[in-house]
Order: structure tokens, then sequence, then C-alpha cells
């Protein structure tokens, strides 16, 4: 192969080379791309990125790293000098938050009312918990000792912590929180007295008297549906209970008609993993403002309910990882990408990093103010939870690109740093394609 | 068709190899840019591709240039490089309401109260020693305590406010002269104070003071270090450096005081990590003496790295006649030695792969690596109504002089108080100071290629009455030593991609180091 007349190749400045402990990728932060690379390019790589020129590379390897390096030029990913460069790469990080530190970015505060839920989903069901089985997005219901619940008075002071804290959005939660109706209407009428952006409340949709709808108009609380299915002997299955999906369907037309702006989220499941179209169809026809989706877990005896297909949507494999930002790029190589900017209060007034982490308790409203929490810094081992801290992702050359639930990441591995819903083996540079083996 | 006018946004600079960079100050950027490449920005004003391809395409390769105009246009789409945007941010007056929200957040980082005016010495250089315009002269006006109590309560009451939005920050309270050290009783009353008055705040409370060094006796070190409080001395080098510029009323020397003193710190205290060294030059500094000076003395340079810091400067050049007591040749042989200690460390920096922490690091390394850092020296978010230049919001400090009034840090004249301990911070000075500042310094900020490297401030220009640039040339000089420091750091870059922490330290480092 001729040589070129260049003497050096590098990768260009969006371009952000990461190596796994086998393999290696390109990040281009500019186009969100992200190049996987096999472990021969990705030390041909890293020798270029620290100033070997191209006959040193190929004294010490072979030619055909010049079919690599014409391979990343016709697609932008990097260019040959005549002469040694230096080249800036895209987004440095602030320094300055060393020296001074700057507030914290609170963007999600959960407050969690009660408990209290008249249905009875399967997964759900009595005053235990459960194997963990989905996301933080939708109704959810946990054990509460009742005389430890906070009193009004002291959701008030939570919300005014979270106010001070210049808090973006609440969310509130239950069981299904519209149900105990005296304590949500005191509550969202000393929410609009403080600055939050927008306050949303999930809720599973069967209690929505015109009270109820009236204040949810009056107060701009803008609800969360949670939804199961679009048929009702499923919605029967799933919750235990007759005729709700008719009590759902009819809540939602009222809110259609009172102008109450709504979101539904999809918890699929076994039962309907072959029905998200249709379910997203049906519900499309609603106009909701959004639709976002939660999966129902396997828990380790009934996986062989769960189709590949299914399993597949429900861990990080290459099909999903995502494109990457640079803001997204720098906030995961620094941060937890889901637990940054995130705290929540129980019921009962425990401090969580996460509404679904009941577990890492970091301190209680009674005995200390959430500001406490920051001041003593026992949030940031949550916030900076990155990839990097978590063994085996820390070999993974994608660590900065796919997200992380480290609630049910740590609700099946018992462990804050562990990892199982990957398809990847950052060690061997290996996707597996047999998913239902990952959820075993 | 022709494009409305475009101006770059940064400016070209070359490096030893002879390699040619943009530094483009919308993105914080430095892109390798070869004449091909300065060709198209240059032709991109007022040409379409077609005309740039045309007139370009019998000096360049097709491949090439289009590899470059690609290049051009990714960068320029998508992260908005290489020219002026419309400026959308207006230098005006701020609303009172915009001012108070700010400090809500960023406001009262440090109380600095003016123990005293009165100081034992008469350094040479010292800003009240009537060389500098606009600047109080020495005297003997000393803070009383009732002062500092009303003070210190109305800066904790804010603080309280500000750490409910930011519970990271820290109170601080600094203790300035003069010589605060003439004043030592009321330092212990307000420490005694402020300890008994705020016991919740015990464990994040920080203390500092700005000494010359010559009354750091032992017990008082003693007092000071048992209270944790962070001591920052004056020590310019060695005796000859130091005697020359730093002497006590009578014009002797004060460097064996001091030296005594600060060895009796550390050999007491070998292992006090809040001791911070203030040395100051000029253009007759024998800087090589002063190097060897610290690195053998102080900074313990062959047993490791020492826990003491140092922070080197320049004595100030603007609004005095300090420098006309020196001729173009002072200036020049002072460039020269500069110059060869730039070429010393240049020459450690492009092979070494261990951070080393000598006087060089601190004289040349540190400047380098806020230079990558392309921050402006202010600390957190900007007030929309005041985006340029690297000036604070009047209020992020809170300087108390002895009689009570607020000025918005140590190192502006007395001119600009911006309220007093009887009524608070006065907001309405506040916005007419930024109101002023904004109309004097910065109308034509807005197509400024350096706006992250700024260093102009209101302390930098408060003449008596407003704000002035002094020279006049200011911030052509500043570009112009924004091209030559950024020469200088990609010319070692090019041979050393991670002689710095900041900038991409850490990709060229330790980017490709996994735990297997």
């Amino acid at each position: 192969m001729n040589l070129p007349l260049q003497k050096y190749f590098r990768l260009n400045p969006e371009c952000y080379l990461v190596k796994g402990a086998d393999r290696g990728a390109i990040y281009n932060l500019l186009s969100g791309d992200i190049i996987s690379l096999n472990p021969k390019n990705t030390n041909i790589l890293i020798d270029c990125e620290e100033g070997k020129s191209i006959k040193e590379i190929i004294n010490s390897t072979d030619d055909q790293c010049l079919v690599l390096f014409e391979k990343l030029r016709e697609i932008k990913a990097g260019s040959f000098y005549e002469k040694k460069i230096y080249i800036k790469k895209y987004g440095d990080r602030d320094p300055w938050k060393t020296f001074s530190p700057v507030p914290p970015v609170l963007s999600l505060g959960f407050i969690e009312l009660s408990n209290l839920c008249e249905l009875e989903c399967f997964f759900c069901k009595g005053n235990e918990i459960k194997p963990f089985y989905r996301g933080c997005l939708g109704c959810s219901k946990w054990p509460i000792d009742g005389e430890k619940q906070l009193e009004l008075s002291d959701w008030t002071k939570v919300l005014s912590q979270l106010n001070d804290l210049e808090c973006r959005d609440l969310v509130i939660v239950g069981g299904n929180p519209l149900l105990i109706e005296d304590k949500f209407k005191a509550l969202v009428n000393e929410i609009r007295s403080f600055n939050f952006k927008k306050i949303f409340v999930y809720t599973n949709g069967m209690y929505l008297p015109e009270n109820i709808i009236k204040l949810l108009e009056k107060y701009e609380v803008y609800p969360i549906i949670q939804v199961f299915s679009c048929k009702p002997n499923e919605y029967k299955l799933i919750t235990g209970r007759h005729g709700r999906f008719n009590i759902l369907t009819n809540n939602l037309h009222k809110l259609i008609k009172n102008s109450v702006k709504f979101s539904i989220t999809i918890l699929v499941s076994q039962i309907t993993q072959n029905s998200i179209e249709k379910i997203i169809e049906s519900y499309n026809d609603l106009m909701p403002e959004n639709i976002y989706f939660n999966y129902l877990y396997p828990t380790y005896n009934n996986l062989s309910d769960f189709s590949p297909e299914y399993c597949e949507k429900l861990i990080i494999a290459k099909k999903n990882l995502p494109r990457i930002s640079v803001e997204d790029f720098y906030n995961k190589k620094d941060y937890n990408s889901c637990l940054r900017g995130k705290i929540a209060i129980t019921a009962e007034g425990d401090i969580l990093p996460c509404i679904m982490m009941r577990d890492d308790i970091i301190g209680n409203i009674r005995e200390n103010s959430l500001q406490d929490i920051f001041a003593d810094k026992k949030i940031d081992l949550y916030w900076e939870l990155s990839k990097d801290k978590i063994d085996i992702c820390k070999k993974c050359e994608y660590r900065y690109a796919c997200s992380d639930c480290r609630a049910l990441e740590k609700s099946v591995t018992k462990n804050l740093y562990g990892r199982k819903y990957c398809a990847y083996n950052p060690n061997k540079g290996e996707w597996a394609t047999d998913f239902l083996t990952v959820l075993q | 068709m022709g494009k409305p006018e475009f101006q770059l946004a940064g400016f070209k600079f070359k490096t030893r190899n002879g390699n040619e960079y943009f530094y483009d100050d919308n993105t914080g950027m430095v892109f390798y840019c070869p004449e091909i490449l300065w060709e198209i920005l240059n032709l991109y004003k007022n040409n379409s591709k077609a005309k740039i391809f045309k007139t370009l395409s019998g000096k360049y390769l097709d491949k090439n240039l289009q590899n470059y105009y690609n290049f051009f246009n990714r960068w320029a789409n998508k992260s908005n490089a290489f020219f002026f945007i419309e400026d959308k941010k207006k230098s005006i007056s701020p609303s009172e309401k915009e001012i108070v929200q700010y400090l809500s957040s960023n406001g009262f980082r440090q109380l600095i109260l003016n123990i005293t005016d009165e100081c034992n010495l008469r350094c040479k250089y010292c800003i009240y020693s009537g060389n500098y315009s606009y600047s109080r002269l020495h005297n003997k006006n000393k803070m009383s305590f009732d002062i500092a109590k009303m003070a210190i309560d109305y800066y904790f009451t804010m603080f309280k406010k500000v750490w409910k939005r930011n519970p990271y920050r820290k109170p601080s309270v600094c203790f300035y002269g003069g010589e605060p050290l003439l004043n030592f009783s009321l330092i212990k009353k307000i420490i005694t104070y402020v300890k008994s008055k705020f016991p919740e705040l015990k464990d994040i409370l920080t203390f500092n003071i700005s000494t010359n060094g010559t009354l750091l006796i032992e017990p008082i070190f003693d007092y000071l270090i048992s209270n944790d409080v962070a001591i920052a001395v004056s020590l310019d080098g060695n005796k000859y450096e130091h005697d020359r510029l730093r002497v006590d009323k009578k014009g002797k020397g004060t460097f064996s005081k001091v030296m005594k003193n600060l060895q009796k710190l550390m050999n007491k205290y070998p292992n006090y990590k809040m001791l911070i060294i203030l040395s100051c030059y000029d253009w007759k500094t024998d800087i090589f003496c002063v190097k060897n000076f610290f690195n053998e003395n102080l900074l313990n340079v062959k047993e490791g790295a020492s826990s003491y810091l140092l922070k080197t400067s320049e004595i100030a050049s603007f609004f005095t006649g300090y420098y006309n007591q020196y001729d173009e040749t002072d200036r020049k042989t002072f460039a020269e030695k500069m110059g060869m200690l730039e070429e010393e460390y240049f020459n450690r920096a492009i092979k070494s792969k261990k951070p080393t922490k000598d006087y060089l690091d601190y004289l040349i390394g540190l400047n380098c690596n806020m230079v990558l850092f392309q921050q402006k020296p202010f600390l957190g978010a900007r007030l929309t109504s005041l985006p340029y230049t690297s000036t604070c919001v009047p209020g992020e400090k809170l300087f108390v002089r002895h009689d009570g009034t607020y000025h918005m840090c140590e190192k502006i004249n007395h001119h600009f108080p911006i309220g007093n301990v009887e009524q608070g911070l006065n907001i309405e000075s506040i916005i007419n100071i930024i109101a002023l500042y904004n109309q004097q310094i910065s109308p034509n900020c807005a197509s400024c290629p350096i706006k992250r490297y700024c260093p102009v401030c209101y302390a930098n220009t408060a003449t008596q009455e407003g704000f002035l640039k002094d020279p006049p040339n200011r911030c052509e000089s500043n570009i112009e030593y924004c091209k030559n420091r950024l020469s200088y750091i990609f010319s070692i870059l090019e041979e050393n991609p991670a002689a710095f922490v900041a900038g991409m330290g850490d990709y060229y480092k330790n980017g490709w180091e996994v735990d297997t």
C-alpha cells in the first residue's frame, strides 16, 4: 500500500476515543454517532491520539492502519496532517465547580402522599414489597407505617425547602394520591404559592370526580395516567377488578371535556407484550400530551412468560444505545444519567435519591432539611454515580452513552454498584443475542 | 448572492512548529487552521459555496477543499462556531429584581473585614502608597467591634438565605488591612463572636487572613492555626528582592523578620495545608534568584511536593506611575529573563508526564492552566444584564471598611460604596454601578474575540467617578497576550498533549487507562 503524503492521523475535535477492556469506541459529539472499534484499531488510534506518526504506527503494526485512517477520514471522524498538531477535544468541563461550588440543579422532586390504591394489580398486590418490576415513571405502592405519615405542615416544610433549592418540577405520587382528596387539595393549594414550573401527579385514573378535575385545572396540576392495556378483559386480569377499563375511559374523556392536559404512561407486561402498538394507537386517539412506557420486569420464576423481543427492550442492547450529544456525554462522564437532579420524599418523611430506591434512605425530613442532605454531600454519592464507578461498566467503551436505572440494578443485584440488565460483555467485546439469558 | 457581513469570532495564531490554529470565542474551541480553512473562513463572508470552490479549486485539491469545507460547515452549523452570532445580550441597566435574585443564589461568598487601615510597612508598590491614583492613603483608621458585629450579623443573615439555595456554600470571613495583625485583639473577638453566635455553622465556617508576616509570631500563629484560619503571607522572594520592595516605615527591609516567623510556623506546623505565600515581582526583579529561593527554601522541591501554595503576581500597572522609575532597558531585561524561564518551563513541560510543583509551575504552569480552562476568572453564573468582561455583580463579596461602609471587594478603590452596616446592601447603588460600567467599559464588547478571557473588572478600571481602561489600548494588549499565550501553550501541547491538567489533560492522560 502506498504511504500517504501526510505524516500524522488524528481524530477530529468532535471525536472522542473511549477505550474498553477489549474494544474501543469513537463518540462523535457533533453528529451523535458512536463508532465501534476492534482492539487492534483501538490501539492504533490511541497511538495516533498520543502523537505517534503514521510511520511509527506502521512499523509497530502493519500498513492496514491506512485502511482504517482512510475510512475514518471518509466518515469525517479524522484527518491527516503534515506536522504534529494538538487537537483540542470538544466540550471541556467547567473546572471552577471545584473552587466555587455552584448550586445544585434540582430538576425533579418526588413527593409521596400515601400508598392508598383501589386496584389490586398482580405485581403490586398486598402491602409487601414485591420483586422489583419497573422504573419510576408510573404509579407504585410501598409499605407505609400509618403513624409515621407526614402531616400537611411537614409537607409545607418540604415544599418550602424544595422551592428554596429552586427545584424545577414536582411529582406527586402514591398509591393513588387523588384518593386522599383532602390532603391532596390542601397540598396543591400550598404548592401554588411556590415557584415550581410544572406539577405532575401520577394516578391510575380510577378516581377523578368533577371536583378533583376542577382542582387539577385550577392549580395547573398535570396528571400522568398509568394505563395497563386497551382491553377490558386484560385490564381485569392485571388490576384484579371488574369494570376498571370503563372507569378509566370515562375519566379520560372527562379530562378531555374539561380541557385538562394529561399524559399517559403505558405499563407493558407479559399480558400486553404483543399488543403494544395497538395500545399506543388506542390512547393516541385521546391526544395525550405525551405517551411514556414502562416495562414490567420478569421475576425469577416467570421469565418464560416473556418474549425475546420484549426482553430486548428491558436491557441495554446494541440497538438501544442512544445517539449522544456533547452535553449528554459529559453529563454521563461525571454523573448518573438518571439520578442526577432528582430527590424523593416518602410518605414517612424519608429522603431518597429515587422514589424506587426504598433502602437508600439518606435522611428524614423530620430530622434533616433537604439542604442538609446536599451540604453533607449525602446525595452526591448517587448523583455522581457514573458508570466509571461501576466495576463492570468502567471497562466498557459505551459507558458514556448508555442510560442507567440504579433502582432496577440494585433491586436485582442487591448492590448499589451492581449491573445485570446489559447485554454487553466488555471483557470480550461481545453483545449477547439471547436476551432471556441476560435476564435470568 | 452575497451574504450579510460576517465577522470572525476569534483569531489565528501560530505555534513553534509552524502550525496555525483558530481560536473560536463562541465555542471556546481551538481548531487547526491551515491556509485552506482560513481562506474558506474569509471567503464565506461574501460568497456562496459554489463561488468559494470556484475561487479555490485551482489552488487546492478538490478532496481537501471538500474536507475543510465540510469541517467548517459542521462546526458552523452545529455549534455556531467561527462567526459572531447576533448579539442578544444587551449591556443594560439591571432591574432590582434581577440583582436581588442573582445575589440570593450567588451573593455573600466572603465577608472581608478591613480590620485596620494602619500598616507597619511601607511597601513600594502598595496600592495605598500614593503611587496609585484614586486609592486611599495610609492612615490609622481601625474598625470597632460594634461595626464588625453589625457586618457579621448582616453577612450571616444573608448567607443563611443563600445557603438555602446553595447548601454547598461555606461562610468565609477574611481579615484584611492595612496589616490586620495590628488589631489582633479585634480578630480574636470576632472569631469568638462568630463561633458563639453561629455554632450551627462551626463545621463549615472558614476564616482567612492576609498579612505581611512581620507580626506573625508564635502565639499569634498558634492562635490562628488552632482556629483553622487560612494564612496568606506576602513574601517577594530572596532577601535582596523582598527587601527591595517590602520595607518598614524607616525604609528597612523586612525579609529577616518575615522569614523567621514563617520558618517557625512551618517547622512547628509542617503539614498545615492552609498557608499560602503571595509573591509579587516587577521589572527589576531577578526572577532567577526568586525562583531558586522559593524552590530551595519554601517549596521543598528536592523533598517532593510542599504543603504550601504560592501565588505569584506582577505588580499592577494601571492608574500608576510606579513603573516610571524603570526604563525600557529594565523592561526588556526583565522580559528576556521571563522568556528564558518560559523556555526552561517549555523544555520541561514537553517531556514531563508527571506534574511538578516548583516555582515555574506557579509562575507559568498555573497561568497556562487558567488559559486552557477558558473560563473568565469570575465565579458562578452571569447576570444577563452584565454579559461582558469578568467583573462580578457587586454583593458577591462584602468588603467592610472601618466605618461600616460596604464595598464590592478589597481591590477596588473607596469611591464605589454599595451599602453600609446600618442599611445593608444598597441595590440602587449596585444598579447604578453596573449601568455606568456597562456604558463606559463594554459598549464594544459584543465583537470582542476574547470574551472568555477578559480580565477587566470594576477594580482595575475604577477612577473617582466612573470606569476607564488604563492604558486605553488595554483590550488590544489583552488580545495580543492571549494570542501569545495560546501559541506558547499549543506549542507545548503539540509535543506533549497531557502537559496540563486543564483543557483535555484527562483525555490525553487517563483516557486510555482501563482497570481490568
